[in-house]
């Protein structure tokens, strides 16, 4: 937690939740805003408004900016169990062909709470059959529940997804391997 | 253990179409999944269960699918022959030309179905070619188990005939006019300009028909008649009528 204008906010990936991280991810991506704005708009989601940054000093709030986004250099566990409305889901470092299919989907899409829908995919209920698993009523209601977890939880695996896809890129053949040229 | 032919005469013609039929929007992972699932005759939850990195070692084994198939095709399949292009109807032609232009790929059974007949001799000991009057979508099924590589060269073949005919008969083709004019054009061009234009696109779209029509003098009856002449008789005679305004 950082003091902003005698105001807590959270800044460390152990603090804000999934929900949080990928609204301020989403802020943070927007092309149309500038670095101040993005700033601005982040401070004003986590509750500082905008109005109470306007007779703030240009090289204090770059101070601010600063410490708002120094990250405490911590390994977090990866989590592989967690608990959500009494179910117990486990994840592990592992994607199948179908979990993949499903990320890509998501990634394609960017919808708001895409993250969480990527650890949906992840985390399954073992007592569950892999049809009830990928419907999509219970991967959006799971995403829903992991929104509430704190981001901690969603970097190892958002790690090793882009460490899969990355290397899919590298092998950019394959991905175009299996398409027959036209005549 | 999931086997994959190992180059394209593993493959049929109907594994060939399916593979050009996957959607190529959804993602990488879909896409080779897919054509994975369809080149090795696996269901496509079989292919799910694996692990991501088994599928990118078996894409990565498998990029001979990357290069096309040989440009060659089979003169005799299934007992029937080749018929050459330069013999094709006006029917076999129209049909033709509309299943290349809507996906010479995935019509391609279709093509075969045109292209290839039965044949017997005649009293005078010629070859004579079985007429036009078969349903082209159950014979292009006879083909869907053969492999690619015995008609892939078809498709090639019948484009570089029917650019040759295009030239040769350019001045009975009008340019294309596929294309709706924008509300922008409209308000451009003067409103008789765009009642021509629209005249010629309305022609376009019924060229066929309107050239049909005109060789029957309008009588509908005979157009199975006119549909089984020879393509290169029926245009040589709209060349006469155009170049002596008959």
């Amino acid at each position: 937690m950082i003091s902003i204008l005698n105001r807590e906010i959270p800044n460390q990936l152990d603090e804000i939740t999934i929900e949080q991280f990928e609204t301020i991810t989403d802020i943070n991506n927007d092309p149309n805003l500038d670095p101040i704005d993005k700033h601005l708009k982040v401070f004003t989601y986590l509750g500082i408004p905008e109005s109470e940054f306007y007779d703030y000093d240009v090289a204090d709030f770059v101070n601010v900016v600063k410490e708002f986004n120094s990250l405490e250099q911590k390994e977090y566990e990866t989590v592989e169990e967690i608990e959500l409305e009494n179910y117990i889901y486990r994840a592990q470092m592992k994607l199948t062909v179908r979990d993949t299919k499903m990320i890509e989907k998501i990634a394609l899409h960017k919808q708001k709470g895409y993250v969480s829908e990527m650890l949906a995919v992840m985390f399954k209920r073992e007592d569950l059959t892999p049809a009830e698993h990928y419907t999509d009523a219970h991967i959006k209601h799971k995403a829903k529940l992991i929104r509430k977890l704190t981001a901690n939880v969603a970097i190892p695996y958002l790690m090793f997804i882009a460490e899969k896809i990355s290397q899919q890129v590298k092998n950019d053949t394959s991905t175009q391997a299996m398409e027959p040229s036209n005549a | 253990m999931i086997q994959v032919p190992k180059q394209w005469s593993q493959v049929t013609l109907e594994q060939f179409i399916e593979f050009n039929q996957i959607a190529k929007d959804q993602g990488a992972y879909y896409y080779n999944s897919e054509a994975l699932s369809i080149l090795s005759d696996e269901p496509i939850e079989v292919i799910e269960d694996l692990d991501v990195d088994e599928l990118t070692e078996l894409i990565q084994e498998n990029n001979w699918c990357a290069s096309e198939p040989s440009k060659k095709y089979k003169h005799e399949l299934l007992g029937m022959v080749f018929k050459p292009f330069s013999k094709l109807t006006l029917y076999e032609y129209i049909d033709l030309d509309y299943y290349f232009t809507d996906n010479y790929v995935t019509n391609l059974d279709k093509v075969c179905a045109i292209c290839y007949r039965h044949s017997k001799q005649n009293e005078w000991g010629e070859e004579m070619l079985e007429p036009y009057e078969f349903d082209c979508n159950i014979r292009a099924e006879k083909f869907h188990d053969l492999p690619i590589t015995d008609v892939y060269g078809i498709i090639n073949e019948f484009l570089k005939y029917r650019d040759t005919f295009l030239k040769n008969y350019e001045n009975l083709f009008s340019g294309e006019l596929d294309q709706e004019l924008s509300e922008q054009e409209r308000r451009e061009l003067d409103p008789e300009e765009v009642k021509e234009i629209e005249k010629e696109q309305a022609q376009t779209k019924w060229s066929w028909e309107q050239t049909i029509y005109g060789l029957t003098n309008g009588d509908i009856t005979k157009s199975e008649k006119v549909g089984a002449l020879p393509l290169i008789y029926v245009f040589n005679i709209l060349s006469m009528k155009k170049e002596l305004d008959i």
